[in-house]
Formats: structure tokens, sequence, C-alpha cells
């Protein structure tokens, strides 16, 4: 079991659009991933309605945790989608 | 006459008798108890729904991408991803043998219950995610009743109408558009709905959030939908239909000709030439430059390659994709730009420090020469894609010489490599750099021997010329394009081009804004690269031109006080 709690970080919160992404990249390992806001409920990362249903929003703290052989990269790859994703758009 | 207020969800203007679409999903759930024995068939149904919906919503994302902006795709990816939850798959599979109850009641209970929770939450935003999940749990629904899919028979003749209902789903408004709808209003919905985004991708009107007002409009009534201004006009007088005729007709006429317009080559009025590019960022763009007459690509951003994905792409995957568009285009010329990341997008596979301000930090080409395996794949797919295409090869965020001469000795160490391995490329790849930097447009003149062309990125420019965050609503007023400094380093990088010889094109924000073309075209730029929904608009704004009057117009830009 591996964890890392972070706060979200993305103006988007984990809204529709980050949510989409983040569940795509979850579906990706096998290990079994949740995302659990302090004291409150936790949802599949797998899972999109789960996620949505968590509210959670930029600024929100939420722990990733997940089992599985490739919990590790799991937990590292998610969380860097939940604190760094900003500034889409345009052509640069 | 009355008006009635709501939100402008999609542009345009309508005028249509009523249409009320009925409410759906009132249809009776087959809530009966199964037997034991029947667990396993019931199973099976619930299975056979779940691929009949799943190729359904792809079809639709396939049409939709054809039809409409690529982002209105993104509607029915959001919705294949519900129709795949695993919590509802697992729960419906393992509650009908459990519980012994139908899969139609299980989908109907567990889907219901996570729309109530995310409806109860305080976003707006959230909220109107409900309706995606409403949407598929009726189609799902409708496949468990085995019932074909396509338009429900209960929308009645729409041609030539407008349809009014509470609440309009995402599949609704790509079917209703089919059956030749001219406008919607929905008493639902917000401005960021995918309603929204998907009237808009159609070019069809759309008022939504009227509230309750909606139950005021009775059938067949005429109705007037300003998707502008965000009203409906009830039961319009004689001198407002008059009027809304007048604009209808006006509009429709300036539609046409631009339209006809599409496949002429870009030229002045006085008959100077200016080629008209496209800006690509996916393989679904090209058709759309495609259909709106796009004389090659000048900006094809590879960073939907690269990003939401735990590994780079191989160097195989680069070269299909670039040899595919680029043949796409025939003998037109496509401008590959290199991946153009930083601190501010992430990317899994690539560990790019947090950075106090990632605008200054490790981006664009500095990146890559700090990556140089992800960033020889790349050269490698490009100059391999180039020996069956007219491809070029341009680098982001370029400001110094020497990193324009060390991506000149990787490119060389590229050849050589794939010469060695015996693989086909192009020798005589062209190589361009992207001028988004003050440092760049100021030092051109020493480039231009070294490149064999120039786009300007103006979006960047402006920033950093004007030290002017965009995004940040504090200071975005103070952002321009055409400002009097961003617009004479433009003009010192059209100099320089044209005393090397060196094409330079824009393929920044300035070049799709109609009046922003002219202003280029007077600074002497004879290449735009603009988004394709904006090539019909800029074209037109060409046309219309003459080169003197550009240059009148160009020459008050630089110096205003004169």
């Amino acid at each position: 079991m591996t964890e890392k709690t972070v706060t979200i970080s993305d103006p988007g919160g984990l809204h529709a659009r980050p949510a989409a992404r983040f569940v795509e990249v979850a579906r990706s390992f096998q290990a079994e991933i949740t995302v659990e806001r302090m004291s409150g409920p936790s949802a599949n990362a797998k899972s999109i309605m789960s996620l949505l249903a968590l509210g959670a929003e930029n600024g929100t703290i939420v722990t990733i945790r997940a089992d599985g052989p490739d919990a590790e990269e799991a937990v590292a790859v998610l969380s860097a989608l939940l604190v760094k994703e900003s500034n889409e758009g345009g052509p640069r | 006459m009355r008006t009635l207020h709501g939100i402008a969800a999609a542009p345009g203007l309508a005028m249509g008798q009523a249409q009320i679409l009925a409410g759906r999903g009132e249809k009776t759930v087959d809530r009966r108890e199964i037997s034991p024995d029947d667990v396993e068939s019931e199973r099976q149904r619930f299975r056979e729904a779940l691929e009949l919906c799943r190729a359904e919503l792809q079809s639709l994302r396939a049409e939709a991408s054809s039809r409409l902006e690529p982002a209105a795709t993104e509607v029915f990816t959001a919705q294949l991803l519900i129709l795949e939850d695993p919590v509802l798959v697992e729960q419906v599979q393992e509650r009908i043998n459990q519980e012994l109850r139908s899969a139609a009641a299980l989908v109907e209970e567990v889907m219901e219950a996570f729309s109530e929770r995310i409806a109860s939450l305080d976003s707006l935003y959230l909220r109107e995610r409900v309706q995606d999940i409403r949407d598929v749990q009726h189609r799902l629904l409708r496949a468990l009743r085995r019932e074909p899919s396509g338009a429900p028979p209960d929308f009645g003749t729409v041609e030539g109408r407008i349809v009014v209902a509470r609440e309009l789903s995402p599949s609704d408004i790509v079917a209703l558009s089919r059956s030749g709808v001219v406008g919607f209003v929905s008493g639902t919905g917000g401005r960021t709905s995918h309603v929204a985004i998907l009237a808009s991708g159609l070019g069809l009107p759309a008022v939504v959030g009227l509230g309750e007002a909606w139950t005021e409009i009775a059938p067949g009534e005429l109705l007037i939908v300003d998707g502008d201004q965000g009203k409906v006009i009830v039961n319009p007088d004689q001198a407002t239909v008059s009027k809304t005729q007048r604009a209808l007709a006006c509009r429709a006429k300036s539609r046409e000709s631009r339209r006809s317009l599409r496949f002429l080559p870009g030229q002045t009025a006085d008959g100077v030439r200016v080629k008209l590019k496209a800006n690509i960022s996916s393989t679904e763009d090209v058709t759309l430059a495609l259909a709106n007459g796009a004389e090659g690509v000048g900006l094809l951003r590879t960073e939907f390659l690269f990003l939401s994905r735990l590994e780079a792409p191989g160097e195989e995957e680069q070269f299909e994709t670039y040899r595919e568009i680029g043949k796409a285009f025939g003998s037109e010329q496509v401008v590959i730009r290199t991946l153009d990341v930083g601190g501010d997008k992430a990317l899994p596979f690539l560990s790019i420090p947090r950075e106090e301000n990632p605008f200054l930090g490790l981006r664009g080409l500095r990146l890559l020469l700090v990556q140089p395996q992800l960033f020889l794949g790349q050269l490698r797919a490009i100059l391999r894609a180039a020996a069956f295409a007219n491809l070029a090869v341009m680098l982001p965020m370029v400001t110094t010489l020497a990193e324009l001469r060390q991506t000149k000795n990787l490119l060389v160490q590229a050849k050589e490599e794939l010469r060695s391995e015996g693989k086909r490329f192009a020798s005589d790849l062209r190589l361009g750099i992207m001028v988004e930097t003050p440092a760049a447009a100021l030092m051109a003149k020493y480039f231009a021997p070294e490149v064999d062309f120039f786009s300007l990125g103006t979006n960047d420019l402006t920033q950093y010329t004007l030290a002017v965050d965009r995004t940040n609503d504090a200071v975005a007023g103070l952002y321009e394009e055409a400002h009097p400094a961003v617009v004479r380093l433009i003009k010192a990088v059209v100099k320089a081009g044209e005393q090397f010889k060196k094409p330079v094109s824009v393929c920044g924000r300035l070049a799709g804004d109609p009046q922003g073309a002219q202003l280029l075209v007077g600074l002497g730029v004879r290449e735009l690269s603009v988004d394709p929904g904006s090539l019909p608009e800029v074209k037109e704004s060409i046309l219309s031109l003459t080169v003197e009057a550009a240059e009148e117009l160009a020459q008050r830009r630089i110096d205003p006080q004169g």
C-alpha cells in the first residue's frame, strides 16, 4: 500500500475535464486506487462518477492510496496530475 | 409579443415555431424480481446493453468530430467514461445476483444515487455534469428495453423549428441537428453545459437556463432565439418579424459568400498573394482544416501525442502520425513544431521540477535540449516522415543562437543514425524557429542566415514584451497583441526575413483576427496560420484589402502619435 496526500492546485478542481483525464490515467494502472477527502468520503479513482461526487475543488486536500504491483508509480503519476495542471490552451 | 431572458449558450439568430419536447426517461422501468435461474441471462442482457451503448457513443463521437469543433467530441468521451464506470458495472453485476432484481432497476438506482449526490454539491459546473450521467442512464435503460436507437419518436417534426424543453441532452442535440432544427431553448443548463458546447459547434443558436419560464411557451408559437444576447421573443409583432427576417437573410448571405471563397487562394484585392494556413492540434483537426480550404499547416502542435499518457510515444507512432497528416495536405507544406511543454503542463513521463515561474523556466526548446533522447526521437520521426510528405520542422521558445546550433548538431546526429540504419529520410528538411521572445525578434537578422523560415508566435511574444499574463484578470486589460511595441518587433522580423529572403509567417492569435490579419499584411507578412474555424473570416478580410490600405493601417500602429 502506497499513499500520498496532496492539495489540489488546479483551477478546475476535480471537475469534469481534469477528472476525465485523471480517470483515464488511473485506469491504465493495475493497482486498486482510491482518492479520499480528509476525514471524508473516499472514491474509486477509476470511477468518474465517484470522483465527481467527491466534489473536490481547487485547494481540497486529498489522499491517494494504491494497492497493487504498480502502486508506487500510480500514486506518483496521479498526485502529479492533481498539483501540476494549469494554463491550457492557445498557441504558445 | 413577450421576451424571456435566459443565458446565451450558443451564438446566432433563429426564428421558427416552437416544438415542445416531452419529458423523457419517464418510461416505466422494468422493476420485476428475477428468479435465480435468470441471473446469468440478466447479466448477459446488461453486458449486451453496455456493448450497444458503447458502440452508439463511439459513433456519435465520430460524427461529432467530423461535424463539430474538436472540443465537442469530449462530450462523448466523457459519456463513454461514465458508461464504463467500474463502480456502476460491478454494482449492477453483483446486485443482480444478491438482490435478484432486474438490471434496469439497478442501473436506475445506482446512477440516480450518483446524480443526486453530485447535484447536491455547491458547484454549478458539477451540477451541469449530472446531465451527462442522466443522458447515459436513459441510453442504457433504452438499450436494456432493446429499443432501437436514433431519434426517439416524440421528437415530432422539427425541421425549421425551435426545440423547447426543460432539459436537453448532448445526444438530443446531435440527433435533432440531423433533422433540421434551427435553434434550442431550455429551462436548465448554463454557459459551460455540454449543450452549449455542442450547439455552438453545430452553429445553432441556443438560449438556456430559462428556469420555469420555458413552460410559458406553447407548442406552435412563433419564437425568435437570440443566442448572442440570451433572449427568446415569443409571438413577435410584425415589425420584429420583418426585422429578424432581414437580419437572417443578411447573415445567410455573408455565410454563403464566405463558403464560396473557401477554395480561392488567399490574396489581397490588388492581387498580392497571402497564404492562409491552419494551426492544428490533432488528427481530427486535419478534416476541419481541409474543409475550410487551408493552404497547408503553419503550426502542427505535437503536444497531443505526448499529453495524457504515461510513456513518451515511440518513434514509429510519431513517424506514422506525422506522415499521415503530411500526406493529407498533398503538396502543401505542414510545419511541425517540436514538443512545447514546460513546468505549467505536466507530462507524467518527464519529471519537470516545479518552478516558481514556469513561463520564464525550462520550457519549449530549453526543455528538449536537456532531454536529448526525447528530442532525438521526435527529430528522427519528422526526418523520416518528411521523405513521404512536404514537412518542415519548427522550434518553440528560442532565445539564443547557441540553442539553434545545438539543435542543428542533434539533427546532424539524427541523420547520421538514420543513414547508418539504412532508413529513408529527407536530408533537406527545412528548419525554422518560432519567434516568441523579444530576444529572438530583436536578433532576427542574426538568426536569419541560419534558419529556413520564421514563424511569429504573437501570443507569447505579447506576453513577454508587455510583461502581462493574459489569464490574470487583474492585468488582462493590458494585454494587446497589436500594441506598438509588439508591432515593432514583428516589423523587425519581417525586415530580417526580407533581407535574407527567408519567409516570415504568423501563427498567433493576431493572425486569426480579421483586423489583426490586415495589420500583419500591412507589416509585410505574406503567410498567416490560423485556427481552422477562423479561415473563412480571415480570408474574407484579406480579399477585401489592398496592400496600400494595409500599410497605412500598419504605419498608424507603428507610430500611433504620427
